[in-house]
């Protein structure tokens, strides 16, 4: 019974990313791909929450260090490349395949959007480095998904491949407690989407009154 | 979606009405209840299902202080309602969402319930937001009493009397709930680990299920109050007077996005009713016994308004017009000739000519009551798979997206977005509570805070960059160019094909009543006697004259939607 009463359901942990997502600075949209791209993985048997968390608190860092939002967000930069940016592009159909890429961060948030561009029947190869994994539209196929969230940056190839018979990580329905730092660092994100209040807003914001003893 | 075929016997038959004209906030805000709604939709099926409803466990002392379940047992599954039952200081009783204490707190569970699991939701329901639940958890939910209603009923009952229904109609509820959490909040399950479930299709039953149990609790309050009061003379309430009793419900601003951020859902629930009422007004001949069942349903509404009493004077005047209309419904029906055929539709193009927009939208819910067999199979289809419209077709070229922000947001082309009235509002969450806000963007410093709500704005500015891109580029590039774009293009590209699914109006002027999506969206869940207190917060009753789970099997609960004639239960 502890194991539930302290997890979290993935509903949550998605709402809870699209806000952090934002709370960094993100536009609305891109966000809400942050939430997707959490929810995929998890219930594909990835470590998901970790890897927008940990790629989030990057994002953060570059900002404060005077890393400009151009040079995080533009494709094709010398520089590192942000995962949602470049797999949004893919799955919008904005890159075509193979493609390379180099310094991709956080390169297993990728996968959410490569399995978006696997039509029925196809499959897609992901090369980090020395980790190989292919995508279907059903998830992904790895020996190595927990050595693959230890990739906090690398230079990814992606190209087609013949479907072979997967074999799929056990999908996963909560996120378990063992996440409860990931989420208080999202907490903490998703806390610069709100509005400081001040008693006028309390009262006019929300247009309630004071007592309801009737 | 058929919009073409004209009248005929049959389904599909009249137009479906514009969603220029339904998806107006002045309209969504006289939208009532249905044979749709969705707590009439749970307890059909509860009672032709045949579900079973028992107590295990009642261990509420002297002070009403203590633990209650209720169980719901269908044909393949069981869910329990566990109430907590807490002393509450007045001083602490707030409405409001941001409360920390209330009256009785609740959860609902998924199965059976054991006292370890009893144990282990003692500690964390009663604290509500600050808690957690598991994934055995489908609700979280809260209630505070009437204090004087409630009192009220006590004394009366501890007095070996009855309560006055002229003292019960007016409030409608011993206990409302300040909000009830479902969808994997505060960690209950998420909705897809339990959606296909044939119980839950649709939208909101199992928060619906656990509302219409807390009813029940709130009557086994009171009556356990009165019996500590008086336990040699104290009475049960009487059957007809307990029915009169519903749950009430506080709601505000924390309701009001649901409408924008859920368009495929919002367009699933409108078009079951649109296409309900578009099968009624495709109906060639009236029968008899339609015909004289109409008729008491006017009068039946009409005694409804007379027991719907509201200080807020938007809806005072909504319902003054309502009675209004409702009394020339009447004198329309001396005069008109219902043997014609297609008369529910010549009645119908009559309210749109002849009434206010409350009256309109009563005719509307009135006239679905006649026809189960038309309306109630597409309460199944009240539901959305939302994951499906998530994903951007980034091959679409720029010349087809623009065309659908120019259909989809035709209206905005008479609203200057520049001027101070068309943006006058923001929709923020505060800090304090997490609670989503209304605020005044030219008088405080929160437009860096603003929530994606302004559909109609957002269309305006991509159209804006939309332009200066030729007309064959793929939305993929102009999503490259222009990320700030993405939430509004996603949005666009699933209204397309939802044509419900977008508000037609302006949800950041100054002159926007939010009370308007709070009411549209409650008219589904089917809760009646809207009371806005604030042009942000209302006040509504849920279940009121609806059977309680000991007498579900011995009536229809269709029939007891509206207030019975003067001369009894109707048959």
């Amino acid at each position: 019974m502890t194991e539930t009463t302290v997890s979290w359901s993935v509903g949550e942990a998605r709402a809870l990313a699209v806000k952090a997502a934002r709370g960094v600075g993100m536009p609305w949209g891109l966000a809400e791909e942050a939430g997707f791209a959490l929810g995929w993985l998890t219930r594909h048997g990835a470590p998901g929450i970790m890897a927008i968390c940990r790629y989030l608190s990057f994002y953060e860092a570059a900002l404060n260090n005077g890393n400009a939002p151009s040079s995080v967000t533009y494709l094709g930069d010398d520089g590192w490349q942000c995962p949602l940016r470049l797999g949004t592009a893919l799955s919008d159909g904005a890159v075509t395949q193979p493609a390379n890429f180099s310094g991709v961060r956080e390169p297993l948030l990728l996968l959410p959007f490569i399995a978006n561009c696997a039509d029925d029947g196809a499959a897609i190869q992901l090369n980090m480095g020395a980790i190989e994994i292919l995508v279907t539209p059903d998830g992904f196929t790895s020996t190595s998904a927990a050595t693959a969230l230890l990739v906090d940056q690398s230079d990814c190839r992606i190209t087609p491949a013949p479907k072979t018979t997967a074999i799929y990580p056990d999908p996963t329905f909560r996120v378990p407690k063992t996440a409860c730092e990931c989420i208080a660092v999202l907490t903490r994100l998703a806390h610069k989407t709100y509005a400081p209040a001040t008693e006028a807003s309390r009262l006019a914001g929300a247009g309630a009154g004071l007592s309801d003893n009737d | 979606m058929d919009t073409t075929q004209t009248h005929k016997d049959g389904p599909y038959a009249a137009p479906l009405r514009p969603a220029s004209d339904v998806m107006r906030l002045a309209r969504m805000g006289s939208f009532h209840q249905s044979r749709l709604s969705f707590m009439r939709v749970l307890l059909r099926r509860l009672k032709n299902e045949n579900w079973r409803f028992d107590q295990p466990v009642w261990r509420i002392d002297d002070k009403g202080v203590g633990v209650a379940t209720y169980r719901a047992i269908g044909p393949e599954r069981s869910y329990t309602l566990v109430a907590f039952a807490h002393d509450l200081p007045a001083e602490l009783r707030s409405d409001r969402v941001i409360a920390e204490a209330w009256d009785a707190t609740f959860t609902l569970h998924d199965g059976d319930l054991t006292d370890a699991d009893i144990d282990r939701l003692h500690q964390h329901v009663p604290r509500q937001e600050a808690g957690r639940i598991s994934g055995a958890e489908l609700v979280l939910s809260r209630a505070n009493r009437s204090v004087r209603l409630f009192d009220y009923v006590a004394t009366c009952l501890a007095g070996g009397t009855q309560p006055d229904l002229a003292e019960i109609e007016p409030v409608g509820y011993l206990m409302r709930t300040t909000a009830v959490y479902g969808s994997s909040k505060f960690g209950a399950a998420d909705r897809d680990i339990w959606a296909e479930r044939p119980e839950f299709s649709g939208s909101f039953q199992p928060e619906l299920l656990s509302v219409w149990l807390i009813r029940a609790f709130t009557i086994d309050m009171v009556e356990h109050m009165a019996r500590v009061r008086n336990p040699k003379r104290a009475v049960k309430l009487a059957p007809d007077i307990r029915r009169r009793i519903g749950v009430g419900n506080s709601t505000g601003l924390g309701m009001a996005p649901f409408l924008i951020n859920h368009p495929a859902l919002i367009h699933a629930w409108i078009w079951a009713k649109e296409t309900a009422l578009a099968r009624v007004r495709g109906v060639k001949s009236a029968r008899p016994n339609e015909r004289a069942l109409f008729a008491e349903l006017v009068q039946r509404a009409k005694i409804n308004t007379e027991g719907w009493h509201v200080d807020h004077p938007y809806q005072a005047e909504k319902i003054a017009n309502l009675r209004a209309d409702l009394a020339a419904v009447l004198n329309h029906l001396d005069e008109c000739d219902l043997m014609v055929d297609f008369a529910w539709n010549a009645l119908y193009l009559w309210a749109e000519r002849s009434l206010s927009l409350e009256g309109q939208e009563q005719i509307v819910s009135l006239l679905l009551e006649l026809y189960p067999d038309l309306v109630d199979e597409l309460a199944v289809q009240m539901k959305a798979d939302e994951a499906r419209g998530f994903r951007i077709d980034g091959s679409m070229r720029i010349t087809t997206l623009t065309e659908i922000f120019r259909q989809i947001y035709d209206w905005t082309d008479e609203i200057d977005y520049d001027s101070p009235a068309a943006q006058a509002r923001v929709w923020y969450v505060s800090e304090e509570k997490l609670e989503p806000r209304l605020g005044e963007r030219f008088e405080e410093p929160i437009a860096d805070y603003e929530q994606p709500l302004s559909p109609g704005r957002d269309a305006k500015r991509a159209l804006i960059d939309l332009k200066t891109f030729d007309g064959d580029t793929s939305i993929a590039a102009f999503l490259m160019a222009h990320p700030e774009h993405r939430h509004i293009t996603r949005r666009a590209q699933l209204v397309a094909a939802c044509i419900y699914g977008e508000i037609r109006d302006n949800t950041i002027a100054a002159d926007m009543l939010p009370i308007d999506l709070l009411r549209c969206k409650l008219s589904f869940f089917g809760a009646t006697k809207f009371d806005p207190r604030s042009d942000r917060w209302l006040r509504i009753t849920m279940f009121q004259g609806a059977p309680f789970p000991d007498e579900l099997s011995e009536f229809d609960p269709d029939q007891l939607v509206y207030p019975p004639l003067p001369d009894g239960l109707p048959t």
